[in-house]
Formats: C-alpha cells, sequence, structure tokens
C-alpha cells in the first residue's frame, strides 16, 4: 500500500475507532443488567472455575449447546477483582471496538474513495436496528456481538494470504462462536461462501475441516439436546402486523408450523434489507393504518430502501457480466451467503437481534456498492451522476441519524437497567428468590450499589423529537 | 479536470459528508465528557418526590439510600404533577402519578403507608 493509501486506511480506523469509543463510553456508563444476567453471574460466583462451568453447562443444559458462553462468565467474574460493572461492560466495550476495527480492515481503505465509502457503511452498520442488538443488553456478555466478531475474524482470515496458522484460527473461531451461540454456526457460512468466491486465505482444508465439526455439532445437538425444550419451540414471534405466541402458531400453522418457520426467515432476510418487518412485525404497516407514520419509520425504511438499491444495482452489474473488480465481487458473494444463512438459522422465531450478523454483513455490501459509485462517479453523465449523488447523500444522511439514536437507546436502557436494580429485592422477596447464601446476598447488594450510583437521565426529560426519531 | 474535480469532490461530500458529521457529533460529545458535560448523560437533579412521580425507582432507592427521609414532604417542580409547583410525600407524588411499583419500592425502604 503507498503511503497515501497507508494514510486513507489510518483514516478509516480512526473513524471506526471514534464510533466505538462513543459507544462504549455509553455501555461504560451502563449498570449490568438484571434479567438473564443476574442469575448467570450468580452461578459464576458459586462455581470454582472457567472449566466447571463449561462442564455444568454442558451436562445441565440440555436445551442448548452454549457451554463456552459460561464459561465466559465465569472468567470475566474471576477477572473482576469485585469490579463487576467495569468487568463485564469493558469487555462489551472491548468487543465493540475490536468489532469495528475488523469490519473496517476488511473494507482495504487504500483510496479516497474507500475511504469516503467506509465512513458511510459504519453508519450502516452502526445505525441498523440489528446492531441494536449488539450493544443494548449483555447476559452478562453480549453473544451476538461475539458471533459478529468471530464472523468478522473468519472474512478478514479468508481475504488474508492465508497458511497454517490462519487455517487454525479460523477452525478455532468457528469452535469458539458455534459453542457461544447457535449464530456462530455462521463463521462456517462465512468460511466456505469465501472460499466458493475465491478467497483463499482459508484453505479449502480448513473449510472441510469446518464442515466435519458442524456435522459433529448437528449430530451433537440431535442426539443430547432436548430441542423441544430448547425454547426454540415455545418462543412468541411477530407475524404480520402483532406477535403470536407458541399455541397459536400451532393452531394456525400446524405442528411443526413449517409456514411460519419460512416467515420467520424471510422476514428476518426483509429487516435487514428493508427495515421493515422488525422482529416479524410490519410496525411501519401498522403506524401507517394507524395513521400516524412517525420519522423512526420513513428514515428507518427510507435508508434502507435506498441502500438496498444501490446493493442490487451493484450485483446486476457483477451478474450482467460488468464485473465488479475481483475482491468486490467476492465480497458481495459472500455477504449475500452470509445474509441468507443468518435468515435460516434464524426460522424459529423473528428478532432483530439474531439477524446482527446479517446486519454487519449487509454492511459490508453497503460499501461495496456505493464504493462502485464513487469510483464511477467522475465518468457518468452529469444528470445521472447527480441523481445517484443524490439518493447516496439522502441515505448517507438518514444513516447518520440512525447510527446517533444508538446513543438514545443506550440511555433508556441504563434507565430501564437502574430501575431494575432498585426494585430488585422488593420483586425478589415476594417470589421468594432472595439468595440463602450470605455471599450470594452481598454480591447482588453490591452489584445493586454500583446500579443505583450510575447517572441515568430520566426519558421525562428527553426532548420530545427523540422518541420519534428514535423510538425507545 | 476543474469538472472532474468538482464532481469527485460533491461525489465525496455526498457519501461521507452527513456519516463524517455524525462522527465529529460523537467526538464532540467525548470531548465534553471529559469534563462532565457529555449532551446525552447529564442527569438533573430530582427530588425524592419528584424521582417518585417520575417512575425512576433508582433515583428514589438511592436518594433514601443516602439518608433521605422516604415520610419526608419534597418539591415537586411544575410541570411534572400538575401546572403549579407541590410540595409532597413521596407516596402522595407516587399515588398522583399512578405509580403502583414506586408506591410498593417506597414501602419496602421504610416509607409509611
Amino acid at each position: 500500500m503507498t503511503p497515501t493509501g497507508r494514510t486513507y486506511a489510518a483514516m478509516a480506523y480512526l473513524a471506526a475507532v471514534v464510533f466505538a469509543a462513543a459507544i462504549g463510553f455509553d455501555l461504560l456508563g451502563m449498570p449490568v443488567q438484571v434479567y438473564d444476567s443476574v442469575d448467570e453471574i450468580l452461578d459464576a460466583q458459586a462455581s470454582p472455575s472457567p472449566a466447571a462451568m463449561f462442564r455444568a453447562a454442558l451436562v445441565e443444559d440440555r436445551a442448548h449447546l452454549r457451554p463456552l458462553r459460561s464459561a465466559q462468565t465465569k472468567l470475566l467474574f474471576d477477572a473482576a477483582g469485585g469490579r463487576y460493572r467495569l468487568a463485564y461492560r469493558g469487555f462489551h466495550a472491548a468487543l465493540l471496538l475490536i468489532g469495528l476495527v475488523l469490519f473496517t480492515r476488511a473494507l482495504r481503505v487504500s483510496t479516497a474513495a474507500d475511504l469516503a465509502s467506509a465512513v458511510f457503511a459504519l453508519t450502516v452498520l452502526i445505525g441498523l436496528h440489528t446492531f441494536r442488538g449488539t450493544v443494548q443488553e449483555a447476559f452478562p456478555i453480549n453473544h451476538f456481538l461475539e458471533v459478529v466478531v468471530c464472523c468478522l475474524i473468519a472474512l478478514n482470515l479468508a481475504q488474508s494470504r492465508g497458511g497454517p496458522w490462519i487455517d487454525a484460527a479460523a477452525v478455532l473461531a468457528f469452535i469458539a462462536a458455534s459453542l457461544t451461540l447457535e449464530s456462530g454456526l455462521l463463521v462456517w457460512v462465512v468460511a466456505l461462501a469465501a472460499w466458493v468466491a475465491g478467497f483463499r486465505g482459508i484453505s479449502g482444508r480448513a473449510v472441510a475441516a469446518m464442515t466435519v465439526l458442524l456435522g459433529a455439532y448437528v449430530g451433537l445437538s440431535f442426539a443430547y439436546l432436548d430441542v423441544q425444550g430448547s425454547g426454540f419451540a415455545g418462543q412468541s414471534s411477530g407475524f404480520l402486523l402483532s406477535e403470536i405466541d407458541a399455541a397459536e402458531q400451532r393452531a394456525r400453522f400446524g405442528n411443526p408450523p413449517l409456514l411460519f418457520y419460512a416467515y420467520n426467515s424471510a422476514a428476518s432476510l426483509m429487516s435487514v434489507l428493508f427495515s421493515e418487518p422488525q422482529d416479524g412485525v410490519f410496525v411501519g404497516v401498522r403506524a401507517w393504518l394507524a395513521g400516524e407514520l412517525p420519522p423512526r419509520v420513513w428514515v428507518a425504511v427510507g435508508s434502507s430502501l435506498l441502500t438496498t438499491a444501490l446493493v442490487a444495482s451493484a450485483v446486476a452489474r457483477m451478474v450482467r457480466g460488468r464485473a465488479l473488480p475481483g475482491d468486490d465481487g467476492r465480497l458481495l458473494f459472500v455477504c449475500g451467503a452470509v445474509m441468507a444463512g443468518n435468515a435460516a438459522i434464524g426460522f424459529a422465531y423473528a428478532k432483530d437481534e439474531i439477524m446482527s450478523t446479517g446486519g454487519a454483513f449487509y454492511a459490508l455490501a453497503a460499501y461495496v456498492a456505493v464504493r462502485s459509485i464513487v469510483a464511477r462517479g467522475a465518468t457518468m453523465r452529469p444528470l445521472a451522476g447527480a441523481a445517484l449523488a443524490l439518493i447516496v447523500l439522502a441515505a448517507g444522511s438518514a444513516w447518520a441519524v440512525r447510527s446517533a439514536g444508538v446513543h438514545h437507546v443506550l440511555r433508556s436502557q441504563a434507565f430501564k437497567h437502574r430501575n431494575d436494580w432498585a426494585m430488585l429485592p422488593t420483586l425478589w422477596r415476594q417470589a421468594g428468590r432472595w439468595p440463602q447464601d450470605p455471599a450470594a446476598v452481598r454480591l447482588v447488594l453490591e452489584l445493586r450499589s454500583d446500579a443505583l450510583a450510575v447517572p441515568a437521565p430520566n426519558p421525562r426529560f428527553e426532548a420530545r423529537w427523540a422518541y420519534s426519531v428514535w423510538g425507545d | 479536470m476543474v469538472g472532474r474535480v468538482t464532481r469527485r469532490t460533491v461525489a465525496w461530500l455526498g457519501v461521507a459528508g452527513m456519516p463524517l458529521a455524525a462522527a465529529g457529533l460523537m467526538a464532540l460529545a467525548l470531548v465534553m465528557a471529559l469534563v462532565r458535560a457529555h449532551p446525552m448523560w447529564r442527569e438533573p437533579a430530582l427530588t425524592l418526590a419528584e424521582a417518585a412521580a417520575l417512575r425512576d425507582a433508582g433515583q428514589v432507592a438511592r436518594l433514601v439510600g443516602e439518608g433521605q427521609d422516604p415520610n419526608g414532604r419534597y418539591p415537586v417542580r411544575a410541570g411534572i404533577l400538575s401546572r403549579r409547583p407541590l410540595v409532597l410525600t413521596p407516596l402522595e407524588a407516587a399515588r398522583a402519578a399512578e405509580r403502583p411499583e414506586i408506591i410498593e419500592l417506597l414501602v419496602d425502604l421504610g416509607a409509611t403507608p
């Protein structure tokens, strides 16, 4: 890379770091959440070691295969030295920084056009509603974000020159991701799609090894796990204009509700491409039918429609034989495969956070599309160039607005989490859940005291337009 | 050449202008955070009664934990429960705002029902 190219790359990394630092600051200021988190932390306290927690998760949790998730919770607990919010939120912020840096690295920025497109793509990544699932909650670790990071690791490895260490790292990333969360299997999708597309950083042997491991994972899941009790078959989910529970799913679609599963996958993919539906519900259509269309709906749908149109245009050019330069076409192929694979994995119920990896790869596709426009801009006819410039300006503006909304959402979550901590002793005593172990009581009270000390602005004092533009 | 440069600049600004502005604002907010003035994370001071009226269980628990009397009377500024300022106990404020969970919390923290 030329010195000028390195400068452009450095500026792209700087933009990524600024975005990561801004969101990381919010994360560090948030309390550890109560729900789906405190019980895990108490388990970590009671467990003698990460290895013991790994084994216990394998043996006791017959609904899922997520032993590494539990072991990580214990690892961080032990490393926290009593500063649990710093440990868990610090890890969350560090993971976010790594993710944005890996994302930027995958863009291979070396020109001014690359840099402009990279900044655009970063706002797509952060502004897409599927990204919120990687930051607004943590259990106490956000495993959706971990999967995104593992998939970006795999992509970067695929783009590299290759070698045995690269192959080993790719296989390790797959093992780590798949034992953390089911959507970690997407690492295999990244590796396979990259190899099929022509990236040779991860060798065919490594892809084959991952495929064998995938087979073992699937076999273990069917032989060992209680799929019915997994919650996959018992979750409520959005359908058209409302949510329906598991009983209604069976009543409407039979058991298993195969058509409903098909809807969930389609809705998940559409959610990334068009920001509608969200969590399986056509919230925009519902709002329009109710006679109100707040900015958060038309900004979201508009930005996604424009960007998806640009991506589709880039794909069409590739298909028509006016091929995008080598790696761009390969990257588009990988992005399409990951989005489709992510949608397939999300068949059981439509939740936006499940599509967080698909959303990240959508942002990569947006980079390719926009960069091709910027590169062609100088040679376009003036009218066509002006029209495309307007489209990109409108989309970029909308994504900038959406990306700023992450801070609004995190602030709302901080208020909610702090309230949950305030209510915890009252609610747990009523439910008979207050711990008997004095060490557990001390831990809960310590976490609560830390949470109550965190500033969390009351939403009542927010500007009214904030909810209209960014929702909650 | 001037035309190509102008078009390239316009294209660049069109693509990256607003996203760069977003990044710039985030950087500015981080700088302001260094002097404890982050625009998104400034918490207004609330009295115990105001916190109860505004469903701020966290503030209620914190203020009582700091020694404030859950049975005391506190100002509630205009615009929270009515157009004029009031002086209420936290329980009265929670009842007026129809916050049963806050009432429950206050009783748990020692408020006399």
